[in-house]
């Protein structure tokens, strides 16, 4: 081993470690299958502000509601629309509380996975998805003159 | 013999092999998606596991990045070098999961979430020479065990890919990567180095 030069090396451990340690194949179908989240004729609502990110340039610092457990609050905006986001872990997934500024119809919330799961938006543009499973996931929305939005993935 | 990587980290026919990929991923072409996350998918696990990121998020961060690229593909201002745009989120995912990791569990040992698998891995490596190679790996600094473990990728990252992922200068990477594998023989000659934990979770 000691007599091998750096790049030979550098082979014998590119080698190993695709034995001990390789790309696990559901990582590998899984990458396969992300184009499919591809859309050609959406627009993508834009982060404009993350507690989690407080300090790298976006708006909010982070942020603790008295009294309750750690949340994140996130805002999108695209299609004239913009959407607050709060997140919260409780002992059933994820719950997703919104609320929109202005009229949407079809909300959704899509999962890295391929999963879609619809919500309801009431008349003041607030709504609740519960249960949402970990993972990356982001809100689909028709804006007002029926243009389908989609947010950046967020991982909550 | 190692791809042609100029002085600063680029890797022209890799680079045009790219373009080309991601001109055709933008026309619709699946076959090129493929090729593309086959080409790239172990320079992103080699990211997440050099940054010491368990198997599950290691799989998590790499989706996640995916998914920015399939949303990105069409604002990608510069599509030969979507190896380093790659690299460069995957890292940007892979410290945004510590963050979250550190947050919610920083009780429990590192060492278990880091997966830590000296021992387990040593049971797939059925060649002595081979286990004790990879013993010696474990015995580096996280430094040198961190630039490894990315300049482990199949196929060889480029210098500019390497150093956007681990936020390193480019000038930097040949000099660390030749006194890393110094170190390595060295503790390959010293035989069973004194920081070999029996095996994990013993602690």
């Amino acid at each position: 081993m000691n007599e091998l030069d750096d790049d030979a090396l550098m082979a014998e451990l590119r080698r190993i470690a695709a034995e001990v340690d390789p790309v696990p194949p559901g990582v590998i179908d899984a990458a396969r299958a992300a184009i499919s989240t591809r859309y050609l004729d959406h627009e993508l609502a834009e982060l404009v502000a993350d507690s989690a990110d407080a300090g790298s340039g976006l708006l909010f610092e982070a942020v603790r509601g008295p009294g309750t457990a750690e949340s994140r609050l996130l805002t999108y905006d695209g299609g004239g629309v913009q959407v607050d986001v709060d997140l919260a872990s409780t002992g059933a997934g994820l719950r997703v509380i919104g609320q929109f500024t202005g009229p949407v119809t079809e909300c959704a919330v899509e999962r890295g996975d391929g999963g879609v799961l619809d919500v309801a938006v009431d008349e003041l543009g607030r709504f609740v998805a519960d249960g949402v499973p970990p993972g990356p996931m982001r809100l689909r929305y028709r804006s007002e003159i029926g243009q389908m939005v989609r947010t950046a993935w967020l991982v909550p | 013999m190692g791809p042609a990587i100029r002085g600063d980290g680029m890797d022209p026919l890799a680079e045009a092999d790219a373009r080309d990929l991601v001109e055709r991923v933008r026309d619709g072409d699946n076959e090129a998606w493929v090729a593309l996350t086959d080409r790239y998918v172990s320079l992103l696990w080699s990211v997440a596991r050099s940054m010491r990121l368990s198997e599950a998020d290691a799989a998590d961060a790499v989706q996640t990045t995916w998914l920015r690229l399939v949303e990105a593909l069409d604002s990608l201002r510069d599509p030969a070098r979507v190896g380093s745009w790659l690299a460069t989120t995957m890292r940007r995912e892979c410290l945004a999961v510590l963050r979250r990791r550190a947050r919610v569990v920083a009780a429990e040992g590192w060492d278990q979430l880091a997966g830590d698998t000296a021992a387990l891995d040593e049971a797939l490596l059925r060649r002595e020479r081979d286990a004790a190679l990879w013993r010696a790996f474990k015995g580096l600094g996280p430094r040198c065990q961190s630039l490894l473990r990315m300049l482990m990728a199949e196929p060889a990252p480029s210098y500019a890919e390497v150093s956007a992922a681990l936020d390193m200068p480019v000038g930097g990477i040949g000099p660390t990567r030749r006194r890393c594998l110094d170190n390595l023989r060295k503790i390959m000659l010293a035989g069973a180095h004194p920081f070999e934990a029996p095996s994990a979770g013993s602690a």
